[in-house]
């Protein structure tokens, strides 16, 4: 329970985050990581597929509201099936965490930009499709594979210390 | 006793089989809930619930937002108080020459009137701004949407033009697209999901300007007449027509052009004048969109 606790605090803390202006600011060359889907797929990979999917519906469908443009369900798809699979990945694959976390944030980062291109360009604009093979969303992949080991060692240090 | 170990077994099994794909099961839900709602995301049902869902999640995000920006606001300030004796001088400094341009200003107005009134040429409409200041943006970096401190209250309306001035030009931002009570949603000129009329300032040749984010942050300005010769560094400005933006706004500057063997329009990739990454406040110009344009962009 406590891990759960933890989990939807830093991704309460990590949604304001991320829709203050400030956020501009952190990123390389005008990308910034996704600090969202980093904690969403860090509680998919140590809370399991099932509570994975739904803290990423949860927050995927939070995401959706605020854009002036009316795409309702676009991030929540993405996110649920990102938490599903690292929730399995999580499971099933054995080994250093903090590699299999750098691989993971890789790949989901790709398949998130892969979801959104799909059904932006399908319920939007066709224009959309190219989002995924942009140059900025392999940046946006080496940046998240960074950062979320970082955050999995915050993690882990401050369960121990709540425990 | 044989039907009742078999019916034990047998629901203990499907329980098992249930377990098993439980996580799978909820998968197919959740996804299919998700695309249900992307099908039915531009009906008016929608479009209300995400409205008011919007207004109950914006003091919360309002709050928080602020919390943050408060803190590194805080730090910021600390840092800079030594430099501020020097500003203050400087600011001085500029405010004397601002109040010798503003003088030199009225006189130029004064003269242009009356040289519009002896060729005969109309004034052209000038319109109220309310001064809003973005609180929030969209948390994905897919949309670009604004969100502003100014709502229902201050007079807003959907469909306003927003701008800006940075380095002493007005620019063209967005336009509104959602308003609650005290804040306000703004579809940026840059997404893709934007439409806005558009002309080439000195040829006064007309298109349409659509955003391209995410893939870029330039505009692609549509439909300009093939005949003519578009130049890197052409000034684009709001044409007038949409009924949106006032005339002669500027939008940016031409960076590159494009003419495909055939057809009789070019294409012109405009990269905007306003900087969104260092946007802190904005311009509502309070004009009434006219009532045609509301009906048909409601038909679309």
């Amino acid at each position: 329970m406590r891990k759960y606790i933890i989990f939807i605090l830093w991704i309460i803390g990590v949604f304001f985050l991320q829709s203050s202006p400030l956020y501009e600011h952190i990123g390389v060359r005008g990308v910034t990581p996704d600090f969202l889907l980093i904690m969403i797929s860090l509680a998919a990979f140590i809370l399991g597929p099932i509570a994975g999917q739904i803290i990423g519906f949860i927050t995927g469908f939070i995401v959706d509201i605020i854009p002036a443009v009316e795409l309702l369900g676009l991030s929540a798809f993405a996110f649920t099936l990102i938490g599903y699979v690292v929730g399995i990945a999580g499971q099933k694959v054995y080994g250093n965490s903090v590699l299999i976390i750098i691989t993971l944030l890789f790949v989901v980062t790709l398949v998130k930009a892969i979801v959104l291109s799909i059904f932006a360009a399908l319920f939007l604009e066709p224009g959309y499709f190219g989002y995924f093979s942009h140059g900025k969303i392999f940046l946006e992949a080496v940046l998240n594979s960074v950062i979320a080991p970082v955050l999995l060692i915050i993690f882990t240090k401050i369960e121990r210390k709540t425990a | 006793m044989w039907t009742s170990h078999i019916r034990v077994k047998g629901t203990s099994m499907s329980e098992a089989k249930f377990a098993r794909y439980k996580g799978l099961i909820i998968l197919i839900i959740l996804l299919f809930i998700s695309f249900t709602l992307m099908g039915f995301s531009q009906t008016k049902i929608s479009i209300q619930f995400k409205s008011l869902a919007f207004a109950v999640l914006y003091p919360f995000q309002f709050a928080g937002v602020t919390s943050i920006t408060f803190v590194k606001d805080f730090f910021t300030s600390m840092k800079n108080n030594k430099y501020l004796k020097e500003e203050l001088i400087q600011t001085k400094k500029m405010l004397e020459k601002y109040e010798r341009t503003q003088y030199e200003f009225e006189e130029i107005k004064r003269e242009n009137e009356r040289l519009r009134r002896l060729i005969g040429i109309q004034s052209e409409l000038e319109y109220e701004t309310v001064i809003a200041e973005i609180v929030a943006k969209s948390p994905q970096n897919f949309y670009k949407t604004l969100i502003v401190n100014r709502g229902d209250k201050s007079g807003i309306k959907k469909w306003m033009p927003v701008v800006a001035y940075q380095d002493n030009v007005k620019c063209v931002v967005g336009k509104v697209i959602d308003v609650q009570q005290y804040s306000a949603r703004i579809h940026p000129v840059i997404e893709q999901t934007s439409y806005i009329g558009a002309m080439l300032k000195d040829k006064r040749y007309s298109g349409i300007l659509v955003g391209q984010s995410p893939l870029s942050e330039n505009c692609l300005l549509q439909y300009v007449n093939r005949q003519i010769d578009i130049h890197y560094g052409d000034i684009v400005v709001t044409s007038g027509m949409g009924g949106v933006f006032p005339k002669g706004i500027m939008i940016g500057e031409v960076v590159s052009v494009s003419k495909k063997r055939y057809g009789i329009f070019q294409e012109a990739l405009v990269q905007p004048k306003v900087d969104f990454g260092r946007l802190e406040e904005v311009y509502i110009i309070t004009k009434k969109v006219t009532e045609e344009f509301n009906t048909l962009f409601k038909e679309d």
